[in-house]
């Protein structure tokens, strides 16, 4: 009876466990490549997507060049005007989040692109205009790392 | 056996209540920090944070419209502005905690200028670290977000 009660606690927890990992997470998507590269291919994607860099924060050079250890990641900001203009008139809040932003991060011989979370975004911001926005977003994002890894 | 058993559904239990609290413990954190500054303009307020943030140990990065590069400078707009910053010190230390610390890096406030005045916001990065469960970059994270509010506070001075 003990042993039953038992092995029925570990499964609740394991349920418990599960749900709490499967949490909202970054999209991420990876190649092999080097930062130059990752950072063209990204651009380009970015460019077939509607999307424009915006700026290119090589964090990596700017501690090195401070004496700090290189920790391998860049950030690219991306964006549109037609995002800029949906959240000015739909949902002003969402202006702290623009414009889009990429983490590059050298993993080996691969450089990983992840995005900020998005679906955090929305516990965030619960009202359904601020939902369409970043669901639209989040599906371009999508696209923009589909092709970094495929094209 | 049965005591390792018992010792082992401990554990588990703690492990799990602790994974399952860190949403929980998100709740807790607001995740903007807003303040409003009535009666400054635009550039009185970006002057004011610009200082604020030498003030307090932190580099001025640059600053931008929301649009900047999206649409040709004259038709940016001019009600949005980004000020980024950094402390190179802590952004050193929160990457080598954690690489995912770039999703609060560098350090931006949107300003807004609205008929009442000019609104600051900034992700709350203490909100973050917390949703990414790391504890030892949360520590940093506690102080990024004190050190937010004083930036903020003293800009509207």
């Amino acid at each position: 009876m003990k042993m039953l009660i038992g092995k029925k606690l570990i499964g609740i927890l394991l349920v418990l466990a599960c749900s709490t990992m499967a949490q909202a997470a970054p999209l991420v998507a990876a190649r092999t490549t080097d930062m130059r590269d990752a950072i063209d291919r990204i651009t380009i994607a970015a460019e077939n997507n509607g999307y424009h860099l915006v700026k290119i924060q090589a964090v990596d050079s700017a501690l090195v060049k401070r004496g700090f250890e290189n920790p391998g990641v860049r950030i690219l900001f991306i964006g549109k005007a037609s995002a800029m203009e949906q959240a000015q008139v739909y949902y002003p809040p969402l202006l702290s989040m623009l414009p889009l932003k990429l983490a590059l991060i050298v993993r080996d011989k691969e450089i990983v692109v992840t995005s900020d979370d998005l679906d955090a975004w929305k516990d965030m911001f619960p009202e359904p205009q601020a939902h369409r926005l970043i669901d639209a977003w989040h599906k371009d994002l999508e696209q923009i790392l589909r092709d970094y890894v495929e094209r | 056996m049965k005591k390792t058993a018992q010792y082992l559904t401990l554990v588990l239990c703690v492990f799990f209540n602790l994974a399952a609290a860190l949403p929980a413990f998100a709740e807790e954190e607001p995740p903007l920090l807003n303040l409003t500054i009535k009666g400054k303009t635009l550039d009185q307020v970006t002057e004011s944070l610009i200082n604020a943030i030498n003030s307090n140990n932190y580099s001025f990065v640059r600053q931008q419209a929301i649009d900047s590069r999206l649409v040709p400078t004259d038709w940016e707009a001019k009600s949005v502005r980004i000020v980024y910053f950094c402390n190179f010190d802590t952004m050193n230390r929160a990457l080598a905690l954690d690489t995912r610390a770039s999703e609060f890096l560098p350090c931006r406030i949107t300003l807004i200028e609205t008929r009442d005045g000019v609104e600051l916001m900034a992700v709350n990065p203490a909100w973050v670290s917390l949703r990414l469960g790391n504890y030892r970059l949360h520590e940093y994270c506690v102080k990024l977000k004190s050190d937010y509010q004083a930036i903020m506070n003293e800009a509207a001075l």
